[in-house]
């Protein structure tokens, strides 16, 4: 899962490529878990448009921001996990 | 001169960066180049579009019509209109600064812009039939689900770490952008 979110949060793939890339990875067996963590994670935080974010919002904002992405990306997961 | 330099340096240094891969690892270098271009066509598509509806926005709406929907003591009407509209908005995150930028000129609440901004980067209901069809309806309906209170609660996490001063300078900041 630790994996599958920091790939998520580095990354700024286009949405409809990132859910088909999803697609395939849960058919060759990759859990729901991680990729909802994965998905979470790419929508939310920006770990390359963070200095856009900065410009925009502050420093304090952009990274505070991000910060609790991550982390909602985990509950998500987990609360998922529990239903799927 | 310095200044292209200072703007284009990161820029300058990945086109090296691709360079040597592709003397390395022609192969890689080719998908690089591939996915990048991917990225770019999106940046495009998107962003002219917004900057021209922004520019609409901002000479159409009020400064007053917008502080009443979505300013101070707007209450629900501004939380369901932030996350409506920014769940219309369909593309990658940082399309949604500028957005958020104009809305902060025209008065609208900090927790509202944070609203906003998390409905644009998660609820995403142009890509919502998308991402049924991709991962399944149950995985798509709970995650939309999870999110909207989600997004409300970081939203105010968010505030209630920051100071009034805080936000007070970020408000000004964007009055400078784009004035």
């Amino acid at each position: 899962m630790l994996i599958a979110s920091v790939i998520g949060s580095v990354t700024l793939i286009p949405g409809f490529v990132a859910f088909p890339l999803a697609a395939g990875l849960l058919k060759s067996g990759a859990g729901y878990l991680q990729l909802a963590v994965f998905i979470s994670t790419l929508m939310m935080v920006g770990v390359i448009t963070l200095p856009v974010e900065m410009k925009y919002f502050g420093k304090k904002v952009a990274v505070l921001r991000n910060v609790y992405a991550y982390i909602f990306s985990f509950f998500v997961a987990f609360i998922m996990s529990i239903f799927l | 001169m310095k200044n292209f330099l200072n703007k284009y340096a990161l820029l300058c240094v990945m086109l090296i960066l691709l360079l040597i891969l592709f003397m390395v690892e022609k192969k890689m270098a080719i998908r690089v180049i591939k996915l990048s271009s991917l990225s770019v066509k999106e940046m495009l598509m998107v962003i002219p579009p917004i900057f021209l509806m922004l520019g609409l926005l901002d000479t159409w709406v009020s400064k007053e019509k917008m502080a009443r929907f979505m300013g101070k003591g707007s209450g629900l009407k501004g939380i369901l209109l932030a996350l409506f509209i920014g769940s219309a908005a369909a593309g990658p995150l940082y399309g949604a600064f500028p957005v958020a930028s104009v809305l902060m000129k025209k008065g609208v609440k900090f927790s509202n812009i944070l609203i906003f901004i998390g409905a644009w980067s998660t609820t995403k209901l142009p890509m919502f039939l998308f991402e049924m069809v991709s991962m399944g309806k149950k995985f798509a309906i709970l995650r939309l689900l999870i999110d909207i209170p989600g997004i409300i609660i970081i939203a105010n996490l968010l505030i209630f770490f920051l100071k009034k001063t805080d936000i007070e300078q970020i408000y000004k900041n964007n009055e400078q952008i784009g004035a």
